[in-house]
C-alpha cells in the first residue's frame, strides 16, 4: 500500500499533531458499548494508540427529592463504574494504554465535547438505536469534528 | 464477520465511498492513511444512483472512473482498487463490503447525511451475522486517524503510527483475545 502523497489542503486549520491522541469510545454498560469498546481497543492495539472509555450518565430527575434522588444517582455511578471497570480490565489485558471518565449530561454532547476537549483521534460508538429521539450515535455523527467509528451489532450469544 | 474482531489477523480491505464531493476527499484521505497504518489493501467505490439521463451507461462508467482516477492520483493511490458500481450508495457499498470481506467502511458527512444515517441503520439492524464497523469522517475533519498524516504518511515504516508500549510489532500480528 502507498501512502497519501499529497496533504489535504484544511491540514493547515487542523490540531496541531498529538502523539498520543486517543481514542475515546462511548460506553453505557449495554452488549452495544461493549462492542464498542473491543472495536475501540483493536483498533487502539493496531494503532498503538491510547484508549479513553467514557460513560456519560443523564443524572436522575430532580422532582424526585430526597432520599430517592440520591440512591438513584448512587446506582447510576455505580453501573458507570462497573461499565468503565470492566472495559479497562480487557484493554490492560492485551496491553492498550487505556483510562475512564464518568460524566454527566446529554450523552451525545458530552462525547463531542470531550472528544474535542482531549483532541481525540476518533470517536467510537455502539449502534444502539432508540425508539424515540434517534440514536446517540447519529447526533454525534452529525456534530463531531473527527472521525466516528460506528460499530455494527454484536453478535447475538445463542 | 466484522473485521476488528478480536483474535483476528490484521484488516485485509478497506472500502472508502467516493462521489466527488469534498467530503468524499476527505474521507478517501482517512481511509488511505488507515490502510497504511494498518497494511491493508484500499478499494475506492464510486457509487452513483444511475446513468444521467441522455448518458449511455458505458459512457457513465467512463465519467466515473476518470473521476476515481483523478482521485486516487491526487492522493498517490497507485495501489488502491477502483470499483464503480449504480445504485442505492448505501445497498451498492454493503454489498461491495460483503463481497470483499472489508474490515472497515470509510464515508465522508457533512452534518446529518444520508448516507452515514442509512449505514448506521443498516449496521444496527442486521442480524445475520454479518457487519462491518462504518467510520463516518466529517468534512474538515480536525485530528486525523493517524496523526503523522500531517507529516506525511509516507515517510512511515508500514504497520507503525506512533511510539507506544503496546501494539503489534508487525503488522500482521494476531491480535490477543479480549476475553
Amino acid at each position: 500500500m502507498i501512502a497519501p502523497a499529497v496533504q489535504d489542503p484544511s491540514d493547515r486549520t487542523r490540531e496541531r499533531r498529538r502523539p498520543d491522541a486517543p481514542i475515546v469510545v462511548g460506553v453505557d454498560g449495554s452488549s452495544h458499548g461493549q462492542a464498542a469498546a473491543h472495536a475501540a481497543i483493536s483498533m487502539a492495539w493496531r494503532l498503538s494508540a491510547p484508549v479513553v472509555f467514557v460513560y456519560v450518565r443523564r443524572g436522575p430527575a430532580s422532582f424526585l427529592g430526597e432520599p430517592f434522588h440520591q440512591r438513584r444517582l448512587a446506582a447510576e455511578m455505580l453501573a458507570g463504574r462497573r461499565a468503565l471497570d470492566d472495559a479497562l480490565t480487557t484493554a490492560q489485558r492485551v496491553g492498550v494504554r487505556a483510562g475512564a471518565e464518568q460524566l454527566a449530561g446529554r450523552p451525545a454532547r458530552k462525547l463531542v465535547e470531550f472528544a474535542r476537549l482531549r483532541g481525540a483521534r476518533m470517536l467510537v460508538m455502539g449502534p444502539r438505536r432508540r425508539r424515540f429521539g434517534g440514536s446517540v450515535s447519529r447526533r454525534v455523527i452529525a456534530d463531531a469534528d473527527r472521525p466516528v467509528l460506528v460499530t455494527g451489532a454484536p453478535t447475538p450469544v445463542a | 464477520m466484522g473485521a476488528l474482531e478480536e483474535g483476528s489477523a490484521a484488516p485485509r480491505s478497506i472500502v472508502c465511498g467516493v462521489d466527488g464531493t469534498d467530503e468524499s476527499r476527505d474521507a478517501a484521505l482517512v481511509a488511505a492513511t488507515l490502510a497504511h497504518a494498518l497494511d491493508a489493501r484500499l478499494i475506492l467505490a464510486y457509487v452513483a444512483y444511475g446513468s444521467p439521463a441522455g448518458l449511455r451507461q458505458e459512457d457513465a462508467i467512463a465519467t466515473c472512473t476518470t473521476s476515481l482516477v483523478a482521485l486516487a492520483g491526487a492522493l498517490g493511490l497507485d495501489d488502491a482498487v477502483l470499483r464503480v458500481a449504480f445504485g442505492d450508495p448505501a445497498a451498492r457499498l454493503l454489498a461491495l463490503c460483503e463481497e470483499d470481506q472489508a474490515a472497515l467502511l470509510v464515508v465522508g458527512s457533512r452534518g446529518r447525511s444520508a448516507l452515514a444515517t442509512a449505514l448506521i441503520d443498516a449496521a444496527a439492524t442486521r442480524d445475520d451475522g454479518w457487519r462491518v464497523p462504518v467510520i463516518v469522517v466529517p468534512r474538515h475533519s480536525r485530528q486525523p486517524l493517524v496523526p503523522a498524516t500531517l507529516d506525511r504518511v509516507a515517510a512511515l515504516p508500514s504497520g507503525r503510527s506512533c511510539a507506544a508500549s503496546s501494539g503489534p510489532s508487525s503488522s500482521r500480528e494476531r491480535m490477543p483475545s479480549l476475553r
